[in-house]
């Protein structure tokens, strides 16, 4: 069981990290490129490895690009890709892996292997086209030279797991954001940047005593009204308390807490995202326990979606 | 000694597996122009069978491959044959 959600996790992260690398071009087919540039974004030992051996996002986009040029160039073609735009996944429906990269996480999640980002990183360095191969000679490495860390990691003493939480209503996950800690405190503690990784908010003025009022996205939101927003941020500890509600709603809504957390890595930050609902009502159904699974899974694709949207605004 | 020209470098096979590499980039550089080519069509108000006609290809196949792919705030045609 531990080892289909770890699969699930690692194969969740690595899609939407890969397809919104691929909506940077206007594709829809996330291949070993894209997936080599979502594993460099990970905050596990995967990521770590490949970013300690120069393998960080800016570097492995260009080296990426530069080696797809130098292909096209061996046919006589002289075109440069289309420059690359903003991250626009926007509705995730359509993108696909393509043969190669969902060949890589079959390889990664089979039977013996640990499904991990570890696990689909080995798979990568073993991929029988090269691409891969040439890409890393680019950056000055090797598979092998990275097949070595990725052991030497592997022979270090795990570390001890963060205790779990029985709440229900709280979720946390970690991310890696290739910014500093500085560029990612000033996305995460300003409530006049809340659109840029709040998927629901088109805009945010400033309301009263301290608060915010964010105006959502789509209509379908109509009926919640604005949502009321304070932050409470503390520069010197990084850590951005968020509270979000909605005054007006003429639903039934529960008080949103999300927690940033920030520390510094090698080549960027650590984003700690803390998610919680606040509720009365949702907490008596939790008695029955029926609603558990669904609320773990709701708040585990809240967190993760946050930290995917803080990390995919600051790596534009 | 000349420059091979670019027919005489696309024409070259001495490294067949680079060159299968380089037509790999090449094809996923071709399916990027296409849906973009095939969203542009379509937001100018061209219908599937114009699509198709312009590829060379059947109306069913290219409304398989791209039905769902394209920028869903297209507003996609009905079916109908041309215009």
């Amino acid at each position: 069981m531990a080892k289909l959600t770890t699969a699930f996790t690692t194969t969740h992260r690595l899609w939407v990290a890969a397809m919104e690398e691929t909506s940077r071009q206007g594709g829809k087919d996330a291949g070993l490129d894209h997936l080599l540039l979502a594993l460099t974004l990970d905050d596990g030992t995967a990521g770590q490895v490949l970013r300690a051996s120069g393998v960080t996002i800016e570097r492995a986009r260009d080296a990426v690009a530069a080696q797809h040029r130098d292909q096209l160039d061996a046919l006589g073609l002289d075109v440069a890709a289309p420059a690359d735009g903003p991250i626009a996944l926007g509705d995730p429906a359509g993108y696909d892996w393509t043969e190669p990269a969902r060949s890589v996480m079959t390889q990664a999640t089979t039977v013996g292997q640990s499904g991990d980002t570890v696990a689909v990183l080995r798979a990568l360095l073993d991929e029988p086209s090269g691409f891969i191969t040439a890409v890393l000679a680019r950056l000055e490495t090797t598979p092998s030279s990275v097949r070595g860390l990725l052991d030497e990691a592997a022979a270090l003493p795990a570390s001890t797991p963060a205790a779990r939480t029985d709440d229900p209503f709280h979720r946390s996950t970690t991310a890696f954001v290739p910014a500093t800690p500085d560029a990612t405190w000033a996305l995460v503690s300003d409530p006049r940047r809340l659109a840029e990784w709040d998927g629901v908010t088109a805009s945010v003025a400033p309301g009263i005593a301290g608060t915010w009022v964010a105006t959502p996205k789509d209509e379908m939101a109509g009926d919640l009204g604005p949502q009321h927003v304070t932050v409470d941020a503390d520069e010197v500890r990084r850590v951005a308390h968020w509270t979000f509600w909605w005054p007006a709603s003429k639903r039934r809504t529960n008080t949103r807490h999300v927690i940033f957390t920030l520390e510094p890595a090698a080549s960027g930050t650590t984003v700690r995202v803390d998610a919680t609902w606040e509720t009365a009502a949702a907490r008596k159904r939790w008695r029955f326990g029926i609603a558990r699974p669904f609320f773990r899974a709701l708040l585990w694709f809240q967190v993760t979606r946050v930290a995917s949207s803080v990390s995919a605004a600051l790596r534009g | 000694m000349s420059t091979p020209s670019p027919v005489e470098r696309a024409s070259d096979t001495s490294d067949p597996f680079a060159g299968l590499r380089a037509i790999a980039s090449l094809r996923q550089l071709t399916e990027t122009l296409e849906l973009r080519q095939v969203e542009a069509a379509l937001r100018a108000g061209l219908t599937w069978q114009n699509v198709a006609d312009a590829l060379g290809v059947s109306r069913q196949a290219v409304h398989k491959k791209y039905a769902k792919r394209v920028d869903p705030s297209i507003d996609l045609p009905r079916r109908k044959s041309h215009g």
